[in-house]
This record gives structure tokens, C-alpha cells and sequence, in this order.
């Protein structure tokens, strides 16, 4: 964000002033990372599209509450993380109770398959193997800040956890991945 | 809980994402707007039903105050066995709910 950018909390309140762009703008600058961290939680895209839509809508709704001296971003990971959360919940409570009267019904959700030039990324498919292996936060923080770029300041808002964590975190990875590859 | 999946399904481009975004905003104020409303919609049903309320409550105030018929008669049946002289006209003079017959005016009671 450079300096002339409006400040999130601006954005946030334009919409009780009839500015609707100017909330367009903020999710915009937001949407990329909130989907990344719906799909950590939920797998399937639209799932996870479906999830941002409805943080969103909490966010639009209740914007007049929120107060200006905090910061947004942690404020809008977290409801997208309890959306997510919830809606993992719900599926895993449907899944169980098909099983109840299909007597052959998936375990567990499948991973949805990586993106190609992704995988290409990973360059071995031995790499990707290890990092299926990786604990949850590890394979997050990993996932988030080497395959998508994103810091480990702006990883630490979404997971609601601190900047030195999320570093560990991929410090660990690294050092799991090399030892898995050798 | 913790997040379980990696993000490598995921798209990401610019052009994507500012269409995602577009759609993401328009949808909120959609959603906002059609919950305003619904919560207009509920404060006019809410209006109606004070209303109402106070409609039911002044008629029912009105039959309290109102005289009771049943009342009436039984004070006239009263009336006729006390004040009135004991004879079959005086009665017949003094009960309001029927008119004196005129045979009984002339004659009296045989």
C-alpha cells in the first residue's frame, strides 16, 4: 500500500456515506488473501469465494461498529476464519451423517489438485508429498508466504498469530522438506 | 481446528480478482439493502400490531364502561318487586322491558 492510499478505516465507513466504490476498493485490496486463507480452511474454490462473500457482507453490515483504532485486517481474517471454521464443521457433520446410509462414502475430503504451474513450482512430486506430511500451521505459512508470495507480517494477520510464529513456522517447514528430500 | 488445505487450486490473477471483488461488493450492498428493508417491513408490522392493540384495548374499555342489558332487567325485576304498589298496574307501569298491556291498565287484574 503506498502513501496516497486511503486508509482502511475510511474505506470502511464511505459505504454509510452512499460511497460504494470506495468499499469495492477495500475488498479489493483484500480479497486476494481472505480467499487464500478461506480455502486453507474449507479446500474447494467456491466453497471459499462463498465465504469471502459472506465476510464481506458481515463487514458491509456492521462497519458502523467497528472501532477506528483497531486494525482491519485482523478483524476481517478472523471472521473469515470462524466462517470457514463453521463451514468445515457443517460439512464434517453432513459427511458423517451420509455415512450413516451410504455404506460407501468418502472418509475424508480429497485435496483439491494443485493448480499445474504450481506443482511445476514444486518441481518434485516427492516435495509435494513431504509438504502433505508437514503439520497444518507449518504447510499454511509455507503454502501462503513461498508459493504465494505474501509476508509473514500479512500471513500473521490472517492466521491470527505472531509475525515471529509464522517464521518459525516456515523456518521449520523448510528444515522438515530438506530432511524429507534427502 | 486448524487449516488443512493447500492453495494451489486457486487462480491468481489481477484481472480475477478485481472481478471477484467487484461481484463481492455489489452483493454486500445487495444483502444490506434487502436486510433494510426486511427490517422496515418488520417495523410497519410492528406499528400495525400496536395499533391494533390499541384498538382492541379502547373497545374493550368501551364494553367494560357500556350499560349491561342483563344488568337493566335484573335491576327493573328488582324495582318491580320493591318499589312499585303491589297490585298488577303498578307492576305493569314499572317494568320497562314490556309495555303495560292495555287490558290490564283498564281493568286491572280480575
Amino acid at each position: 500500500m503506498n502513501d496516497a492510499a486511503p486508509p482502511d478505516a475510511d474505506l470502511l465507513s464511505a459505504p454509510a456515506r452512499g460511497d460504494e466504490r470506495a468499499f469495492e476498493t477495500l475488498v479489493r485490496r483484500y480479497v486476494r488473501r481472505a480467499t487464500f486463507l478461506a480455502a486453507q480452511w474449507v479446500g474447494d474454490r467456491d466453497d471459499a469465494e462463498d465465504v469471502v462473500q459472506e465476510a464481506f457482507a458481515i463487514v458491509h453490515r456492521t462497519a458502523g461498529d467497528f472501532d477506528v483504532q483497531r486494525t482491519f485486517a485482523p478483524w476481517l481474517f478472523g471472521i473469515v476464519r470462524r466462517l470457514s471454521s463453521n463451514r468445515r464443521a457443517r460439512d464434517q457433520r453432513r459427511r458423517r451423517l451420509l455415512s450413516l446410509w451410504h455404506s460407501r462414502v468418502e472418509a475424508d475430503r480429497v485435496v483439491p489438485p494443485a493448480d499445474a504451474a504450481v506443482m511445476a513450482a514444486l518441481e518434485t512430486e516427492s516435495l509435494a508429498r513431504a509438504l502433505d506430511r508437514l503439520p497444518a500451521m507449518q504447510r499454511a505459512c509455507f503454502d501462503l508466504i513461498v508459493l504465494r508470495n505474501l509476508s509473514p507480517r500479512e500471513v500473521a494477520d490472517m492466521h491470527g498469530i505472531s509475525e515471529s510464529t509464522v517464521r518459525q513456522h516456515v523456518f521449520r517447514a523448510r528444515a522438515a522438506l530438506k530432511a524429507g528430500l534427502e | 481446528m486448524n487449516p488443512e488445505f493447500g492453495t494451489g487450486h486457486i487462480p491468481d490473477d489481477d484481472a480475477r480478482w478485481d472481478t471477484l471483488a467487484r461481484r463481492i461488493a455489489a452483493n454486500a450492498a445487495a444483502i444490506r439493502e434487502h436486510e433494510s428493508s426486511a427490517i422496515g417491513w418488520l417495523a410497519g408490522i410492528r406499528a400495525a400490531l400496536v395499533a391494533a392493540s390499541i384498538v382492541l384495548a379502547v373497545a374493550a374499555t368501551l364494553l367494560t364502561l357500556s350499560p349491561n342489558p342483563r344488568a337493566e332487567t335484573a335491576s327493573s325485576r328488582l324495582e318491580v318487586i320493591v318499589l312499585p304498589e303491589n297490585d298488577v298496574v303498578g307492576q305493569a307501569l314499572t317494568r320497562r322491558d314490556q309495555s303495560p298491556a292495555v287490558g290490564t291498565l283498564l281493568f286491572g287484574a280480575r
